[in-house]
């Protein structure tokens, strides 16, 4: 798609999707917009780079393999955050049952932040994203989604299918670890 | 420590090789013609049937049940008239051979069956 197509609403674009000679661009101009926010999300989840390259390629291949199927019930942005976080999830539970044990020690992923090569952060940066990769998982994403990307309680609420009661009970109880955590290990 | 106004949540300290996000996308819409190909050609599974499937599959196991139902009703009712008929021929070779009338025939299996 050309810049001028960037203009192109939800609508206009999921029309764009059903018709199978439209399609391809339709698509091609999705995982350019779609591609940074996804990765950044992604990457506060699983840390490497290696590992948030792998799931945003495979969010948007799934997302391909199902494009068939999606009807427009939900924005865009919504059906691909929901693709990514499962990817991100089945990644991470697969990986927790690896190394459950190596990471019950603490500073050991603020450790591992500072040596790897796509990390320039100081150490309260990395000690900051060990407190944040200590939450439970659910937990973590509402907090990144807060937190770092800026989203409101119902963009997440309608992503993750949660109430924004919960979220804003979710949210307020990530910060008061986060913070505990920081005090613990300053 | 209060983190909600804090630096940190304008630092973005993670980083990515150059140009990333611009091959990550040609990365991915290569891929794509492909994962097309793979779901073109992918062996459905015979339990991947879907609704009608089970349905037929439970009238045709219903089916098949009465049928054999049926069968055996059948078959155990020739036998039962089998066993009979032996049964009516070989007392009727009895009381031929034995010379036992019927009355006391039926006496004496009276008697066994009560236990007198």
């Amino acid at each position: 798609m050309t810049d001028k197509q960037q203009e192109y609403n939800d609508k206009e674009l999921l029309s764009h999707l059903q018709d199978p000679t439209l399609r391809i661009k339709a698509f091609s101009y999705i995982v350019k917009r779609y591609s940074e926010p996804l990765y950044w999300h992604i990457r506060r989840m699983v840390l490497t780079h290696e590992d948030s390259d792998d799931l945003l390629q495979n969010t948007f291949i799934k997302a391909w393999s199902n494009i068939e199927n999606f009807r427009g019930e939900s924005q865009i942005s919504t059906w691909l955050f929901r693709i990514a976080i499962n990817e991100t999830l089945t990644f991470l539970g697969h990986k927790n049952m690896e190394t459950v044990s190596l990471s019950h020690t603490d500073g050991i992923i603020a450790e591992q932040l500072e040596s790897d090569t796509y990390f320039n952060g100081d150490h309260a940066d990395a000690l900051f994203h060990e407190a944040v990769q200590r939450l439970p998982e659910k937990q973590r994403i509402v907090f990144n989604m807060k937190y770092f990307d800026n989203m409101k309680y119902s963009e997440i609420s309608e992503i993750l299918g949660t109430s924004i009661g919960a979220l804003k009970a979710s949210y307020h109880i990530a910060v008061k670890k986060i913070e505990s955590y920081l005090t613990e290990n300053n | 420590m209060q983190i909600e106004d804090n630096d940190i949540k304008k630092r973005n300290p993670f980083t990515v090789p150059d140009e990333y996000f611009a091959k990550v996308h040609n990365r991915v819409m290569s891929r794509l013609p492909q994962e097309r190909e793979k779901r073109k050609y992918k062996v459905t599974s015979l339990l991947n049937v879907g609704h009608w499937g089970y349905a037929a599959a439970t009238i045709l196991m219903f089916t098949i049940g009465g049928v054999l139902f049926y069968n055996d009703n059948i078959q155990m009712a020739q036998e039962i008239t089998a066993a009979d008929e032996y049964n009516n021929e070989y007392i009727d070779e009895l009381l031929e051979n034995y010379n036992i009338d019927e009355y006391a025939l039926y006496s004496y299996l009276t008697s066994a069956d009560t236990g007198y």
